[in-house]
């Protein structure tokens, strides 16, 4: 039997209350086996950011249970969350979201800073890392000096450079020229394999769910 | 921990100018507070020294009455015993005995003050105040106040006659005094020791007023005078004697604290809106922050630390930028005759010279400090609290 990376059992998310109550995800069910790599597909609104928040411990679900590599996530206090998601998840949101006074490479080091890597290991993976994506020539510059797709790249290094089991990533080439996407995706791809990463990849691009093996797909709230 | 102060810090130096206009507010604030804080410590020592060069010295004895010689003697003794106190800076014995002083108009119930005219010379306000004719200079010399010798209608050179219980003296008039305050220019006069021993019949108070070279040597002169001293005689501190100036130079104290307070309520207010505004700017940052894992509590650090590094540099630049002006002030001194020439308390010198005190060039940038700390709780309180299930959506 294979490693279940995720288990998913029933899990519900509402917003709001009363009438204007909304169901985002409707009572769903699935396991994510270990070193997968799917796209999360369906329109806008169907669900799909809901679901990675949940999978990522950003938010708890209203019912439902969900287990992530043996942990019950939706029974930890904030600061359990925190080192959870520390150790076992990376994020690639939709904007880069880089920490803007620091510069790239110390963007890149904060998650191995955060699980107290030694100085010198921190030193030489950013540096691995930044090469394998032909970034190294801006590891000292300050990410507003850098392109949307040079950021995300940066991004994507700042996911993955401390080896999460979970790689969670919504629309991470929406704000993309095709060209600029491209190179995140080969970039996400590289890495997720080199790691052998578990990966979820929100999208509405055909380019991109082309290139996963496996596809989830929701429509309002449901999995089809 | 390390790691997150240098994130502050940084974090402070990359967003220059939120920290300037922050910084800057502090800095002004705790420079403020020094400079008026030293301003108000001035005014009091200004206050003390004008109200204790007229009336008293910060100590002193008092004794009497005594048959004019034997009071002579005293004094020479009490004079020989304490002038080589090394915290005193002057020693003056006065023999004081009430008189009515008849002209030819006129007479006056006068209090008559028998003065070391040299030793008067280096400390009393009464020197410098002849409006008329010169100090004690000749022995047989008396110097009147301007109220009295307009009533009497006497100038410099005329001569009075000095009625006393057992004797009646005739004295030249040497000079007319103005201290500006009535009571004394009204019913006071003067005459050398000289003068004196040849009152020999008179009955006198003697007095030794005793001046400190600072403040706070108070205490010991005090009690190394207590072992010199008769059981008769009596010690007292000015601010036994003046006990309003005391009040006031208290006073002076308390509205100082007020204003500190007020103004670090002020600063306090300050920074916790700039760092709330900062916070609320960077909720998306600070929730990326939490999402990679940083932890709440780690948050709080990033921001209390934030806090307290442009705190501390502002209280430091505030510091030196206070001590610096009143340090230029003091050599140039505040001269505050306009608000004070109808005041007794500083009608002997009105220049006030702000003057530093540890206390008071400290606590400023301390209470600066603590407050701004205090203040940034409730804003990383909130930036550490705030859920994050919407940094996907990019909020
Ligand atoms: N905080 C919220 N309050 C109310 N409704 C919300 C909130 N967050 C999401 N929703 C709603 O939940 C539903 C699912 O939202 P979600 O963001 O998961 O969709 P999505 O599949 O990611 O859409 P898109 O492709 O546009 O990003 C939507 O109808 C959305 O309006
Ligand atoms: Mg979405």
């Amino acid at each position: 039997m294979k490693n279940v990376a995720a288990n998913i059992e029933q899990v519900s998310r509402f917003y709001g209350s009363g009438k204007s109550r909304l169901t985002a995800l409707d009572n769903i069910t699935f396991k994510i086996n270990a070193g997968a790599q799917l796209a999360l597909i369906g329109p806008s609104g169907s669900g799909k950011t809901t679901l990675l928040s949940l999978l990522g411990a950003l938010e708890r679900p209203d019912s439902g249970k969900i287990t992530l590599f043996g942990a019950n996530i939706d029974k930890m206090s904030e600061r359990e969350s925190a080192d959870f998601r520390r150790h076992n998840v990376g994020f690639i949101f939709q904007d880069d979201a880089l920490m803007p006074e620091l510069t790239v490479a110390e963007n890149v080091a904060l998650p191995l800073i955060l699980v107290k890597s030694a100085a010198t290991e921190i030193k030489s993976r950013v540096a691995t890392i930044l090469a394998d994506l032909d970034l190294q020539k801006f590891s000292q510059a300050f990410p507003p000096s850098l392109s949307g797709g040079e950021k995300q790249r940066v991004a994507v290094a700042r996911a993955v450079i401390h080896q999460p089991k979970l790689l969670l990533a919504d629309e991470p080439t929406a704000n993309l020229d095709s060209r600029a996407a491209a190179l995140v995706l080969n970039a996400i791809d590289k890495l997720a394999n080199a790691y052998s990463l578990t990966m979820i990849m929100a999208t509405h691009d055909p380019r991109v769910y082309k290139r996963l093996s496996k596809k989830l797909e929701l429509r309002d709230g449901k999995l089809v | 921990m390390i790691f997150w102060l240098r994130f502050a810090l940084r974090s402070c130096l990359r967003r220059r100018r939120r920290t300037i206009i922050t910084l800057a507010g502090i800095a002004f604030g705790v420079a403020t507070l020094v400079v008026l804080g030293a301003i108000m410590v001035g005014v009091n020592d200004t206050m003390i020294n004008n109200a204790v060069a007229i009336h008293t010295g910060n100590v002193v004895i008092t004794g009497g009455p005594l048959p004019m010689p034997q009071a002579l003697l005293r004094v020479d003794e009490l004079l020989l015993d304490l002038e080589a106190t090394p915290q005193l800076q002057a020693v003056m014995p006065r023999l004081h005995f009430p008189a009515l002083v008849t002209s030819a108009q006129n007479n006056s119930p006068i209090h008559v003050v028998a003065v070391d005219p040299r030793r008067e010379a280096l400390q009393t306000p009464v020197v410098k105040r002849i409006i008329a004719g010169t100090y004690l200079n000749n022995n047989e010399g008396l110097l009147l106040g301007e109220v009295a010798a307009k009533r009497l209608a006497v100038k410099p050179g005329d001569r009075v006659l000095m009625v006393t219980p057992s004797q009646r003296y005739d004295l030249k008039i040497s000079g007319i005094f103005s201290l500006g305050i009535d009571t004394f220019d009204r019913s006071m006069a003067f005459i050398s020791l000289e003068t004196a021993h040849t009152m020999s019949d008179l009955e006198v108070n003697h007095e030794i007023a005793l001046f400190c070279r600072a403040e706070s040597d108070l205490g010991k002169v005090a009690k190394t005078v207590a072992l010199k001293t008769r059981p008769s005689e009596e010690v007292r501190l000015w601010h036994e004697i003046l006990p309003e100036v005391a009040q006031l130079v208290k006073l002076n104290e308390f509205s100082m604290a007020i204003m500190v307070l007020l103004v670090i309520i002020i600063l306090s207010f300050g920074v916790a809106n700039a760092l709330l505004i900062s916070v609320m700017d960077r909720y998306r940052y600070f929730a990326i922050l939490k999402a990679i894992g940083v932890r709440p509590r780690e948050i709080f650090i990033i921001i209390m630390a934030e806090a307290f590094f442009m705190c501390l540099v502002a209280a430091i630049i505030g510091t030196i930028l206070g001590s610096s002006i009143t340090l230029i002030w003091a050599d140039f001194g505040l001269d505050l005759s306009r608000y004070t020439s109808a005041n007794p308390h500083f009608s002997v010198n009105s220049i006030v010279y702000p003057r530093l005190t540890p206390l008071m060039a400290l606590a400023p940038q301390i209470l600066a400090l603590g407050s701004g700390i205090l203040a940034a709780i409730w804003p990383a309180l909130v930036a550490g609290r705030r859920p994050i299930n919407q940094v996907m959506r990019g909020l």
